[in-house]
């Protein structure tokens, strides 16, 4: 009985021990992220498991750190990680299922501020200093908040799913996923002032070095409907080239390079065109294998891809980092379902 | 702390060994002679029956509460009021059957069965039969059998019961029931509503401030009716069974939303009609089934509303024949046709599935059993592999029982699986598997208390999972997984008389390995917890009873990689319960305290449960014989 004693006593002092071992140090003792080295890879998790996380990569000196948001907050970060913004020395984090905005410093990612009153929030665009807009895959509106307050201060009431959001020197574009519309906005007065039409199923754009708006339509493999790329002039709006991607196929993720003279997209591999093609581009530059690419980040400094492979959505996915010319650099390790790639 | 606490307790109960249940099947028993072929269950099988006592505390709760107080089940319960399902043996909740009066309860448009929804005060009995395989129970019996039965076997005379139970969170229950039991005519009528707000507290600790936070949008309003009547003539017995449960449910925000404005109704039709007919070497069965599912689903915030219905018809004729007295060979069939109308399809689905399944069981020398099962099937116009089971149970000595099983298990995909759209697969193969586990029960005689003990080692491999995997923007199932289980699992109950009081002792434990694509693989499978225990204690007087329960559940991981985890649990719970008679007329109260060490804890990670809370019970009963 007494050694039982005296063994149940150490067993609770090793276990109380190892209570007292704190793994979540101040985020005053880390040493800060560096702007123009970090990549921020947000994975999403299982949907409902909350396990969502944020990876930091450093691509100089090619570390990673996963689960940064955990760490430096001693906090998860919600459920379904969406998109990442950066605007002012912020980050702004969308968590899709938490229904609400992670506001994080850029040096270590520790939480400053929660905004929250959305449905189903999906990307943060900030269209002047202090507002910006939130779209959302349910509200039937794009939210506009004022950053310093984190107050929803107006909706602008566009039916459906919008989805990403672009701008050039003259407009602001709002994607809908459930209609066949590209709306454009006056950021002055908030309001709708015109619509683009492509087709169904958009939820990618991107503006290229001439401020042209490129449209991005998945399609749907068991309607028969097949992907398409359209571009329109960035001043007048009219439709200069709709190009038609492989049937059954479904592409996403359509991405400009920091120049803005290159475009990428997903649709199983990554695809890479010139702004001014013509013509897609038959084979990708990076085959997907028997990889589950999910989504890409071009580096806007020196133009290197970033792949996220999602794997089977249930397991650690990982990042594929190549060269311009599609040459394998990294690879790395991230959290579920690695989905959207921020450069810092 | 709460990793001292399992370890106490699981050092406690394996230094002892292990707990049994009652059952020691050394000679084929009379209600495996007459019993329909699920009455073959036990056999070879670890085997748990659970406390239905008609009176008990537990009269008032779902099935989920009971089976999480008596097993070594995993209970998955979404929050207070969303699904809860069983996880036996690292198997996910449609691997599990659930049998009502021998029919399959499992939903065929997911595969799963909410166990919240049944009433305890609509069951005369239930057990768990663990890893029995599919040769008896059919598709889905991979990780047990949870097999219940509204019969009321031991009626007799007229009967009338009434009780109400109030609790915390506007926690409110009554139920009545209406019996007769005659020599050849039965009869029980049960109504049941319930209704509670679940507006409690609970410490959110996802966020990183542990901000209090209370649950809303969390009401749930239950009303059950159940009827059994029985009717025994020179031609055999005649028996008709219905039970209809109906619910409003309130869907609370997870604990990473900020509100809910999700809701569900579900109405659930159970009915069968059967026929027994026995001579002292033949025996006939026949059971005709009915179940009617509706689901309605709505989330005005995304604005979806969605409406699956499905129906379900069950024949299943059965003929037994007695061989030297000894030895007993029943032939089985079973038809089964799903109907349903998903609320993503555009046309009505339907699968028929018909199956013949043999079984022998054999009784040596009052000590040894074996039972033999093999069942052929046809199912979506193409044969199902032959599934075989054998059990055996041989008396070692008068106190010491070894059982061995070895099974192979099927499973159907269930109709989202098939024709969902968009994604359903119609060229899904069922999953498939084999199992093998042994156990040694232990029963000495005492002449003053009683002590049994049992110790279980299993192994499990399932291939062909169906998992549901992205193919392009579209999810889409596939038999893609493999799935590896090991574990073991004791139990002991002890009963000790001191003078005009009576000390019960029942504990156990399991151990669970699960993992997933390979047998090496170091990663345990999300949501299985390596370690659970159960421990009782209960002091009886006379009528009265003091009773503390504990369930200590391990860490489960949320990502298969395993670098995610919600972390361990204690649950107590305290009650006291007493009766007193007075000629026909009885009453019975109690109080209950569940959660007694106010433990803030999550069994699935989108909700916390309950803080300590408490229930009142009171039971009116009048018995003439």
């Amino acid at each position: 009985m007494r050694r039982f004693t005296v063994f149940m006593a150490a067993i609770g002092f090793l276990l109380l021990s190892a209570n007292c071992n704190k793994d979540n140090p101040d985020p005053n003792e880390r040493a800060p992220f560096i702007s123009g080295e970090s990549v921020f890879v947000l994975s999403e998790g299982v949907f409902q498991q909350g396990n969502a996380s944020v990876s930091h990569y450093n691509k100089v000196a090619r570390e990673v750190e996963n689960r940064v948001f955990h760490t430096v907050n001693e906090a998860d970060l919600g459920d379904v990680a969406h998109s990442m913004t950066i605007h002012e020395g912020m980050g702004y984090i969308v968590v899709n299922n938490s229904q609400k905005i992670e506001v994080v410093g850029l040096d270590s990612l520790a939480r400053q501020e929660m905004f929250t009153g959305f449905t189903s929030p999906r990307y943060i665009f900030p269209v002047q200093s202090n507002k910006a807009y939130v779209t959302d895959l349910a509200s039937d509106s794009v939210a506009i908040i004022d950053l310093s307050s984190g107050q929803i201060t107006g909706w602008m009431a566009i039916q459906g799913s919008t989805e990403e959001v672009d701008r050039n020197s003259q407009f602001i574009f709002i994607a809908n996923n459930s209609n066949e519309y590209v709306y454009v906005v006056d950021p002055a007065t908030d309001s709708l002032i015109d619509k683009v039409e492509a087709i169904e199923g958009m939820k990618s754009i991107a503006t290229d070095m001439d401020g042209d708006l490129w449209v991005l339509c998945g399609g749907n493999s068991s309607n028969n409907i097949p992907p398409r790329l359209f571009e329109f002039d960035g001043t007048t709006l009219v439709q200069q080239k709709d190009l038609t991607l492989p049937s059954g196929t479904y592409a996403s993720d359509l991405t400009a390079n920091g120049t803005g003279d290159t475009l990428y997209y997903l649709n199983q591999g990554v695809y890479k065109m010139p702004a001014g093609a013509s013509q897609l581009p038959a084979n990708p530059l990076i085959e997907p294998g028997s990889r589950t690419l999910y989504t890409i980040g071009i580096d806007p400094d020196e133009s290197h891809i970033y792949v996220g492979d999602a794997g089977n959505f249930s397991d650690n996915g990982s990042v594929f980092r190549y060269a311009p010319g599609g040459q394998l650099v990294d690879s790395f390790k991230v959290g579920i379902a690695p989905g959207y790639i921020q450069f810092y | 702390m709460r990793y001292l606490w399992l370890l106490i307790f699981t050092y406690c109960t394996w230094a002892v060994v292990a707990q049994a249940p009652a059952d020691s099947a050394v000679m084929l028993p009379a209600t495996i002679v007459q019993g329909d072929r699920y009455s073959l269950l036990p056999a070879g099988a670890r085997y748990d029956s659970l406390q239905i006592d008609a009176l008990s505390v537990q009269m008032t709760d779902g099935l989920d509460d009971v089976l999480a107080d008596e097993g070594l089940m995993f209970l998955r319960q979404y929050g207070p009021v969303g699904l809860a399902s069983i996880s036996v043996r690292g198997t996910s909740a449609s691997q599990s059957a659930v049998l009502w009066n021998g029919m399959n309860l499992q939903s065929p448009m997911n595969g799963q069965k909410d166990l919240r929804l049944m009433p305890a005060f609509f069951l005369e009995s239930a057990s768990v039969s663990y890893g029995v395989g599919s040769a008896i129970a059919g598709s889905g019996a991979i990780g047990s059998t949870l097999e219940l039965s509204s019969r009321p076997e031991e009626l007799k005379g007229r009967s009338m019961r009434m009780q109400t139970a109030l609790g915390s969170y506007g926690y409110a229950t009554y139920g009545m029931a209406l019996e007769y039991g005659g020599e050849k005519f039965r009869s029980s009528t049960k109504l049941y509503l319930n209704r509670s707000d679940n507006h409690y507290p609970f410490t959110n600790t996802t966020r990183g401030m542990a901000s209090k936070d209370t649950l809303r949008h969390a009401t749930v309003s239950q009303t059950g009716v159940q009827q059994h009547n029985s009717y025994t003539t020179d031609v055999g017995r005649f028996e008709l069974n219905f039970m209809h449960l109906g619910a409003e449910r309130q869907l609370p925000p997870t604990v990473f939303e900020a509100s809910s404005q999700k809701a569900q109704q579900d109405g659930i039709t159970y009915a069968n009609a059967g026929w027994q007919y026995h001579t002292a070497k033949n025996g006939w069965n026949a059971n005709l089934g009915w179940i009617r599912e509706k689901i309605n689903y709505q989330d005005s915030l995304l604005g979806l509303n969605a409406a699956n219905k499905a129906n379900s018809f069950v024949f299943q004729p059965e003929y037994s024949r007695s061989i030297k007295g000894k030895h007993l060979l029943k032939i089985s069939g079973y038809h089964r046709t799903d109907l349903a109308d998903l609320d993503a399809v555009s046309e009505r689905v339907q699968r028929q599935e018909s199956a013949l399944i043999v079984s022998l069981a054999m009784a040596f020398s009052g000590r040894w059993l074996i039972n033999a099962n093999v069942r052929g099937g046809y199912s979506r116009q193409m044969w199902q592999p032959v599934i075989p089971s054998v059990a055996t149970s041989y008396a070692i000595k008068d106190y010491l029982t070894a059982k061995l099983q070895l099974a192979r298990h099927y499973r159907e995909p269930t109709l989202n699986d098939l024709y969902w759209e968009p994604g359903g697969n119609p060229d899904l193969q069922p999953e498939n598997g084999s199992s093998a586990d042994a156990t040694l029960l232990i029963k000495p005689k005492w002449k003053k208390g009683k002590f049994s003990a049992a110790l279980t080692g299993y192994i499990t491999y399932i291939q062909d999972q169906i998992v549901w995997e992205p193919q392009g923007s579209i999810w889409s199932p596939g038999n893609v997984s493999e799935v590896f289980t090991r574990g073991a699992e004791a139990w002991m109950r002890v009963v000790w008389p001191v003078g005009q009081w009576r000390l019960a002792w029942k504990s156990g434990v399991s151990y669970t390995r699960a993992s997933k694509d390979a047998f090496t693989s170091p990663h345990q499978v999300a949501q299985v917890p390596i370690w659970k225990s159960n421990y009782r204690l209960a002091l009886h007087w006379r009528h009265f009873k003091l009773q503390y329960r504990h369930q200590v559940t391990g860490r489960r991981f949320t990502n298969a990689g395993n670098s995610a985890w919600l972390p361990a649990y204690n649950v107590g719970t305290l009650e006291l319960s007493g009766g007193y008679g007075w000629g026909d007329l009885g009453l019975k109260a109690f109080v209950k305290a569940d959660n007694i060490w106010n433990q803030n804890y999550r069994i699935v990670a989108a909700y916390f449960m309950p803080p300590r809370h408490y229930k009142i019970g009171l039971s009116i009963f009048f018995h003439k014989k």
